[in-house]
């Protein structure tokens, strides 16, 4: 037996109001990523100042409207309602680990980015075999797919561009940068910042690593090679978003 | 749902003044963050990335707000350019190994623990209903259905023609509605 068209609408509704009473992500989520923010463009401190400190009004959410979606879920509620918690506490749980592991594995220097870093390719030429850019990315990219294969990846072009994991791999070096940067670990993000130097020195995102690099250099305590830095950073990037940054980062050079 | 083409309230987030000097970034901040946090969640960011993926949101606002024209309404804006993260975001973890990841909601004290776990659940519902659709439909679906924007504006936002958004919400809607029939058929089966 097969539900009618008309109850599976309804159910839509049911989830869509739902969703829409969802509540917004805790005040401190908004702090963390403003605090991201002002680090990377430069932002005034003070300027995310006024961020909603409590959820507010507009989280409570409004009664889901139950009819046929607990019927929907009412099938399996002793079940469904065990089997979310035990979920629930198990993704919390996993989440935590795994954050704790990225935050501990993001600060010492990964060996294998760096060993072997790919050349961004001119677009012109044919894609090539993956390089070994990354170990973490070469592993996991020979690993069979876990889950079905869905419409959407049946109908995306083929898998595996060396630029996309070429900016990715850039990505993932100057991720480390700027966090070790925000610790206070001015000497890891500097190394990181010089293998991504070393590693895409016209790179992507070279312009975002320099002027971290600048900053970095600022805290550390080398202000003439900061300097010279700067002039660099701003004769290779004459218009560049970051250079707020970094004369800001020169300024405070007492 | 509503009706497509009709659209009687304006969208949330329009700027009020229409002035002619776009905002700047710390206000669409402070107004939008909850906003970009939903909609990206919504076009299927893994919960654990969702804060990577809201600030490279903000950093692109920063980049192109030169490109805002504030007689149009933020949101779809906005939207454009999370969907174009989450895109990226996608294309660039494709290789990695998917591992579905349990929607973990934050908590809120103010519902019942009953209403509070049913809509979390419902939540959790509809978003594996919005994981069988390929990104392109579930842009617009979310576009329509949830930030109630009227098609016209969701195909001027994501840049494509008209009759494409309108089919692309049409087919989203039946692949929704048919995810959910299946479900609750095997829920049925599973409870007999």
């Amino acid at each position: 037996m097969t539900d009618p068209p008309d109850l599976a609408q309804e159910t839509l509704r049911e989830l869509l109001d739902a969703e829409k009473a969802c509540p917004d992500p805790p005040p401190e989520v908004g702090q963390r990523v403003f605090t991201r923010l002002s680090t990377s463009l430069g932002l005034p401190p003070g300027a995310g100042d006024a961020m909603p400190t409590s959820p507010g009004p507009t989280v409570a959410p409004t009664p889901v409207r139950t009819g046929l979606l607990r019927r929907t879920l009412a099938g399996s509620s002793g079940r469904g309602l065990a089997t979310f918690l035990v979920g629930a506490a198990v993704g919390a749980a996993t989440y935590g680990t795994v954050q704790h592991i990225r935050q501990k594995s993001e600060l010492p220097a990964p060996p294998a980015i760096v060993t072997a870093p790919p050349a961004p390719e001119p677009p012109s030429r044919p894609p090539p075999p993956p390089p070994a850019e990354t170990a973490e990315v070469a592993t996991v990219a020979a690993q069979p797919p876990a889950t079905a294969p869905s419409r959407v990846r049946e109908t995306e072009p083929n898998l595996g561009d060396a630029r996309d994991r070429g900016l990715a791999a850039e990505r993932k070096l100057v991720e480390m940068g700027r966090t070790a940067l925000a610790r206070g670990h001015t000497d890891l993000a500097i190394a990181a910042l010089r293998r991504h130097t070393q590693a895409f020195p016209s790179g992507q995102l070279a312009e975002e690593r320099d002027s971290l690099l600048v900053q970095a250099l600022v805290a550390k305590g080398e202000f003439s090679q900061a300097r010279q830095r700067a002039a660099r950073f701003h004769r290779q990037h004459p218009h560049s978003l970051f250079s707020p940054v970094v004369d800001q980062a020169l300024r405070s050079i007492p | 749902m509503t009706d497509p083409g009709s659209h009687p309230k304006p969208f949330p987030g329009d700027p009020e003044t229409s002035a002619q000097r776009p905002p700047d970034l710390p206000t669409i901040y402070r107004s939008e963050l909850a906003y970009v946090w939903k909609t990206l969640r919504r076009l299927g960011a893994p919960l654990p990335d969702l804060e990577d993926l809201a600030h490279d949101v903000f950093v692109v606002v920063h980049r192109h707000l030169g490109d805002y024209d504030p007689a149009r309404p933020l949101r779809p804006w906005l939207f454009g350019i999370a969907l174009r993260v989450v895109s990226d975001f996608r294309r660039l973890q494709r290789n990695l190994r998917e591992v579905p990841a349990e929607r973990v909601e934050p908590v809120d004290a103010a519902p019942t623990p009953h209403e509070r776990m049913e809509g979390t659940e419902a939540r959790a519902l509809l978003m594996k209903a919005l994981d069988a659709l390929d990104l392109d439909r579930r842009a617009v679906f979310v576009m329509h259905e949830l930030d109630e924007v009227p098609v016209p504006e969701i195909a001027s936002a994501l840049s494509i023609p008209l009759n494409t958004a309108y089919s692309r919400l049409r087919l989203a809607r039946a692949d929704v509605a048919a995810w959910i029939v299946r479900f609750r058929s095997a829920e049925r089966r599973r409870d007999d």
